[in-house]
């Protein structure tokens, strides 16, 4: 059984420490994209990752959600 | 190892279907609530069908959600040029813009996608193309135009991130793609079957056998039922001594939602991770059960850029269980894939006549090179049809019989309804790259 603050996939199931690592990968990312002061080269390169993280943890059941606020 | 995996996405293309309901809940929650908030035109259909999105607390619940037809969002296109209030984000955050292919004649829907609905979009034929057996030793070969028209983008985009050599063959010729995929050693092809058939006709006349002297083990086939036809299918594999796949899709959605895998036989399996598929009566718009004809209904989870939600596709499938199908995915499926649409149908002199009815019928006659269904109306109240037949050269001395056996065979799949079956001179009929448009109803236009 998980405990309340132990992060699950969208459908409850504990995550497991790859899945965690994704997740947080993911996070950093979003995170990051943020910084107005990224050069190009950083900021659309950026993007293009996390738009491909965006479909792994989508996926995976790890998180749905729309983005689009990122520039991605 | 996960690497020799048959499934792209094992985790979520083998889950429990009940878990894969409560899956589909929670996203079509958030779109519906994406859509409201985000879409004008989304939220002003919904306000007047008396739905908000938290009426969404059971799978059920989605009938709540009014239907979307393809000429609410043309109308809606035509109001407010170019996209409509579709649109549920900003447009300077689009990377794509695409069309369908505008071959019913009228103005082409229009869409923008982002970054990531592209991701998502390739995503979408990663699941068909790794479950029918792509992977990143082969050499794909994409037989198409590019251009705006949606086509087969996603599928060169999809067989980049598999990591598959790709060949993009726009602005060629068909000759010229018979003589490269033979010199390149394209394992798989992409293509409509009407190209797929075209091609060998190309082939022949160059004196080559796909069959022979081709690598290509593999054919990727979309854009038209064809591939569902028994006689069309096995025209193309035998000429090119490979299998077929059938993967569907439409510019709607931006990507296809159904794919063959390798023990699917005739059927088709829905992604349902990413997919809401649901199949109505299209007089009533009551749900119909497994096994019965209907009108599929598409909600895409995936682009979000134009929400899509419970679209009325217009085309007929049959919904067979998961358990149809060996491979282990609880993915159901469609039995031969889309087997023609509910607006195609045509009425002569009180026989029902489907074109793909037609063209299977065609295809049992090898002879056949290409033909054309023409329907006219004879002093101003009798219609009928005709089947121009244009044959293979190597054929042509058996016109007599050929006409004779086609007439009857048209005539017994049709409660005995009266089929004219002419010729046509060689070169005549037109050939097609994409969407096939062998239907001419002159009815319509008052000869």
């Amino acid at each position: 059984m998980s405990t309340p603050s132990e992060p699950t996939t969208v459908l409850g199931t504990p995550l497991t420490s790859q899945e965690r690592e994704l997740l947080a990968l993911y996070e950093t990312t979003k995170c990051l994209v943020l910084d107005p002061e990224l050069p190009p080269c950083v900021a659309r390169n950026l993007r293009v990752s996390l738009a491909a993280l965006w479909q792994v943890v989508n996926d995976l059941g790890l998180a749905y959600e729309p983005l689009y606020e990122y520039g991605v | 190892m996960m690497k020799d995996s048959p499934y792209w996405n094992p985790r979520y293309e083998t889950l429990p279907r009940a878990d894969l309901e409560r899956l589909q809940l929670y996203k079509l929650q958030r779109l519906a609530r994406w859509a409201w908030e985000r879409s004008p035109f989304m939220r002003r259909r919904f306000e007047q069908a008396g739905f908000h999105p938290d009426q969404l607390r059971t799978l059920d619940d989605r009938r709540r959600i009014p239907f979307l037809t393809k000429q609410e969002w043309m109308d809606e296109q035509a109001q407010r040029p170019l996209f409509g209030d579709l649109l549920a984000n900003a447009p300077d955050n689009a990377i794509a813009y695409h069309t369908t292919s505008g071959t019913s004649g009228r103005t082409p829907l229009r869409v923008l996608d982002s970054l990531r609905d592209w991701n998502w979009i390739s995503e979408m034929w990663a699941y068909g193309f790794w479950g029918f057996g792509v992977r990143p030793t082969d050499i794909v070969y994409l037989a198409f135009g590019y251009g705006t028209f949606i086509g087969f983008w996603g599928a060169h985009y999809c067989c980049q991130k598999i990591g598959a050599l790709t060949i993009a063959s726009g602005g060629m010729t068909s000759e010229a793609r018979v003589k490269q995929l033979v010199e390149l050693g394209a394992t798989t092809v992409c293509l409509t079957p009407t190209y797929a058939l075209r091609l060998l006709q190309v082939a022949r006349e160059l004196g080559i056998d796909l069959a022979r002297e081709s690598r290509v083990d593999k054919l990727v086939l979309s854009g038209e039922p064809g591939a569902n036809i028994p006689a069309v299918r096995r025209l193309i594999e035998e000429g090119w001594g490979a299998r077929c796949s059938d993967m569907a899709g439409m510019t709607e959605i931006g990507t296809i939602m159904i794919f063959q895998c390798r023990d699917s036989g005739d059927s088709t399996h829905i992604i349902e991770d990413h997919f809401l598929e649901e199949v109505i009566n299209p007089q009533t718009g009551e749900p119909v059960g497994y096994g019965e004809v209907g009108e599929r209904v598409v909600t895409s989870f995936g682009r979000a850029f134009i929400p899509l939600l419970r679209y009325r596709s217009g085309d007929l499938v049959v919904r067979v269980p998961h358990t149809a199908c060996r491979c282990g995915r609880t993915f159901d499926l469609y039995k031969g894939g889309i087997i023609g649409r509910a607006d195609d149908m045509k009425i002569i002199r009180g026989t029902n006549v489907f074109p793909s009815a037609v063209e299977a019928i065609v295809r049992e006659h090898p002879e056949v090179d290409e033909f054309q269904i023409v329907l006219t109306r004879e002093e101003d109240i009798r219609d009928e049809i005709t089947v121009v037949c244009e044959l293979r050269p190597d054929c042509e001395h058996l016109w007599p019989q050929v006409q004779l056996r086609l007439a009857k065979a048209l005539a017994a799949g049709h409660e005995n309804l009266r089929f004219n079956v002419e010729r046509a001179e060689r070169g005549q009929l037109p050939r097609f790259e994409l969407k096939a448009r062998r239907l001419v109803d002159k009815r319509e236009y008052g000869r």
